[in-house]
């Protein structure tokens, strides 16, 4: 890719820093008309659960610092599953994870979570191929996760995503909570300071 | 004969201006009855300031079902005023509807203090070329007042509230009583330079902000959290919860009722004065009167005029103050457009703490009537900032996942750097609010209609800004620049004025130079309500100005029996 089109990309990915109103609001109202039965559904299988556990480490394994699991990911998007999403949503949640199953036994004659992790993630990353055109209405993370056609591939890297970069684990390993900074310094070097600062 | 009175002066309101206004009166000995529609809410007692990312509710994310049914038009404000951690501080749309015979978005707050919690805290004084536009190019009505008869009440409400930033000496961006300035970023110190370069009369500075970058009036400082909205208990930024109403309440003159709607005010039979005001319980709809000898209607422009609407008696058969049709007419704001993208470089430059606050640069159009090749009237400031990207905005690029992917969003993305110009709508007579004649609310008050429109200057004055916004970036080496609308809807970025405007001739105006309503010398309305256009900066400063002298007049008045 071209240094402009990056750019161009990025640029794309920045409007979500700077601009998140419209067309998440819109998006939201739409996905709450279209579901008049809002409400809690029932919990994700016990059968799958050990699909998203393994999913949730494929997506933030552990490195030098802890991974999914660890921060307690599977129980978050269990949550979301349960609670947050609609019943659309549910399904095809659930459907992509037993997808991960079928085609882990397909390739590899064993359950997703039995499978070794590099072969986890050939499955996991079969399904880019298949959401190439999507992109959703509106600029980054919080619309497509609000997006109740985002695929599942999307829907479950993001949600992965937020459960870990949320968890006390996940921010103090890899970002920082500092709940009162007391200063302002406008001009840094990163080799003094360089962690995103959550709150 | 004597009328007793239950109070020295009602102040409608809570907010910016009413918080003010009580603390004004009562620190000049008056007894002060403060009501405000919404639930009450404590200082130091906000439910969310203190909650972790892994304590709040789904991580954050928004619950789609809630804000599609209770907030559809709060959550669409342009630059994330509105979250999960602030979300309890806005009305709920499905509690106060309103009429839309034009696209309006009435963005309120639902607790006591008003939206002096939820402000976005940025502070200007107007110059004459405000206060004198309307004359000088014929759009709305002259403005009864100038820069001097406002001046010394500036410096007043600044030196109370404690106002950062930094003064350039500018005729046409008066300097004001500044606390020290915060600091640019790396990105933004790179982008003012360069854009000072080739416009030398174009100044990147750092925003005016009510937030304290030093210790003000038992206040603050800022802890550089950026969590304003949410309340702060370190009375870091200004706002009537931690500030105006606690220091009325010291006067032991106060007294607030919250969950209290104004339904209309009261004239005496007699002098046609303001005796009080009829008030509405919004918990029990038990209906009550309580009087006084002043009135001000602070209660939000769109609220005030909407009271004094509900007002009309025989004297006043269209409305308070309204013999000329101008009564809700003339609503004006800021329109909006901006452009952001990716300055390259600097990637060894990053911040320290969150800065609630952003770069300012004064209005550059049209200083001395149009400039040539410029095809609108009047002008625009700009506003903008610059920030790297998070783990958030990296998240929504790229479809990588694994070991690879979680050392990426940690990591330091490139920085961002936006502008947004802020574009002074006219004020129009054809842009009006009015009582719906058959919706009501669940008091069984009329709900307001909003009929309000860009027009043909804010067109031309936003594709302008944009273009302008877009060409400072690029000179500036930003990359990949892309530019956005964000105020088309009139209302959502929440600088709406007039209504209820200022003037001398009470044929053509609701409020006389001191804030009177026209007819009626102790009911006082001090809020945007007032405006007579929307000047080029922020306006709530402006509206404290206005109360501060206000209230001036109305205890001298007071003093020497003329009311």
């Amino acid at each position: 890719m071209d240094r402009r089109t990056l750019m161009q990309r990025i640029a794309l990915a920045a409007g979500a820093a700077f601009w998140m109103g419209e067309s998440l609001a819109v998006r939201m109202a739409h996905a709450a008309a279209e579901r008049p039965d809002a409400g809690p559904g029932a919990p994700l299988g016990d059968g799958l659960m050990g699909t998203l556990s393994a999913l949730c480490e494929t997506v933030i394994p552990k490195t030098d610092t802890p991974g999914a699991i660890e921060a307690g990911v599977p129980a978050f998007v269990a949550e979301m599953y349960r609670l947050w999403m609609t019943d659309a949503e549910r399904t095809a949640f659930g459907d992509g994870l037993r997808a991960l199953d079928a085609d882990a036994q397909r390739r590899f004659g064993a359950r997703f979570a039995q499978a070794t992790a590099a072969q986890q993630a050939e499955v996991f990353g079969a399904l880019r191929e298949g959401v190439k055109g999507y992109s959703p209405r509106g600029f980054g993370l919080d619309a497509r996760i609000a997006d109740p056609a985002a695929p599942f591939f999307h829907k479950a890297r993001d949600l992965i995503t937020v459960g870990y970069f949320t968890s006390k684990v996940g921010i103090e390993a890899e970002l920082a909570y500092v709940a009162v900074p007391g200063r302002f310094q406008g001009d840094v070097d990163v080799k003094t300071w360089n962690r995103q600062m959550q709150l | 004969m004597t009328t007793q009175y239950d109070f020295d002066a009602i102040v409608v309101g809570s907010g910016m201006t009413g918080g003010f206004a009580a603390k004004e009166l009562t620190e000049r000995g008056l007894k002060v009855l403060v009501l405000e529609r919404s639930r009450p809410l404590e200082h130091k007692q906000y439910e969310t300031e203190w909650t972790t990312p892994w304590d709040a509710k789904f991580r954050g994310v928004l619950d789609r079902d809630e804000i599609g049914r209770d907030y559809p038009i709060q959550s669409r404000q342009p630059f994330g005023q509105f979250n999960w951690f602030n979300k309890h501080h806005w009305v709920k749309d499905s509690e106060q509807p309103y009429v839309q015979a034009q696209p309006y978005s009435w963005i309120r707050s639902g607790v006591l203090g008003g939206r002096s919690l939820l402000w976005g805290r940025q502070c200007y004084r107007w110059s004459d070329i405000d206060f004198s536009a309307n004359k000088a190019d014929g759009h709305g009505s002259d403005w009864p007042i100038r820069y001097k008869d406002i001046e010394r009440w500036y410096g007043h409400v600044e030196d109370y509230m404690g106002i950062s930033g930094e003064n350039l000496g500018l005729a046409h961006f008066p300097d004001m009583h500044l606390l020290p300035p915060m600091e640019l970023t790396a990105a933004e110190k790179v982008v003012g330079t360069r854009v000072r370069q080739r416009w030398p009369e174009r100044y990147v500075t750092i925003g005016r902000t009510a937030n304290l970058t030093r210790e003000h009036n038992g206040r603050g400082p800022c802890q550089y959290r950026n969590i304003c909205q949410r309340g702060c208990s370190f009375g870091g930024y200004f706002s009537s919860l931690s500030a105006s109403l606690p220091d009325a309440q010291k006067t032991g003159l106060l007294t607030v009722r919250t969950d209290t709607l104004v339904e209309r005010v009261l004239l005496d039979e007699k002098t046609g004065r303001a005796s009080g005001v009829q008030t509405i319980d919004a918990k029990t709809g038990e209906r009550r009167v309580h009087t006084a000898r002043l009135v001000f209607l602070n209660a939000g422009t769109e609220a005030s005029v909407k009271i004094l609407l509900q007002s009309a008696e025989k004297r006043h058969p269209n409305g308070l103050g309204n013999r000329g049709d101008v009564l809700g007419r003339y609503i004006c704001d800021h329109d909006s457009g901006a452009a952001f993208g990716v300055l390259p470089g600097l990637e060894d430059r990053y911040f320290y703490g969150r800065r609630a606050n952003g770069l300012y640069m004064p209005r550059f159009r049209n200083l001395k009537g149009r400039d040539a090749g410029v095809d609108f009237d009047r002008g625009y400031v700009v506003q903008g900032g610059s920030t790297r990207m998070g783990w958030t905005d990296q998240a929504s690029e790229g479809d990588d996942f694994g070991a690879g992917y979680k050392k990426r969003l940690a990591s330091l993305g490139p920085w961002i750097v936006f502008m947004g110009g802020f574009c002074e709508s006219l004020p129009r007579k054809d842009n009006r609010i009015t009582l719906d004649p058959a919706a009501k609310d669940k008091w069984g008050l009329p709900q307001l209609r909003f009929d309000v429109r860009r027009g043909d200057n804010e067109e031309k004055m936003v594709a302008d800004a944009m273009r302008e916004c877009k060409t400072m970036l690029e000179a500036a080496g930003v990359q990949g620049v892309r530019t956005l609308r964000v105020g088309s809807t009139p209302g959502i970025t929440v600088h709406v004025q007039g209504g209820a405007r200022m003037g001398n001739d009470p044929e053509q105006s609701v409020l006389d130079a001191r804030n009177r309503v026209h007819g009626v010398p102790n009911l006082y309305v001090t809020d945007g309500a007032a405006m007579a256009s929307a000047g080029t900066v922020n306006p709530s400063l402006t509206f404290m100005a206005l109360t501060a002298r206000a209230v001036d007049h109305a205890v001298a008045q007071l003093k020497a029996g003329a009311v």
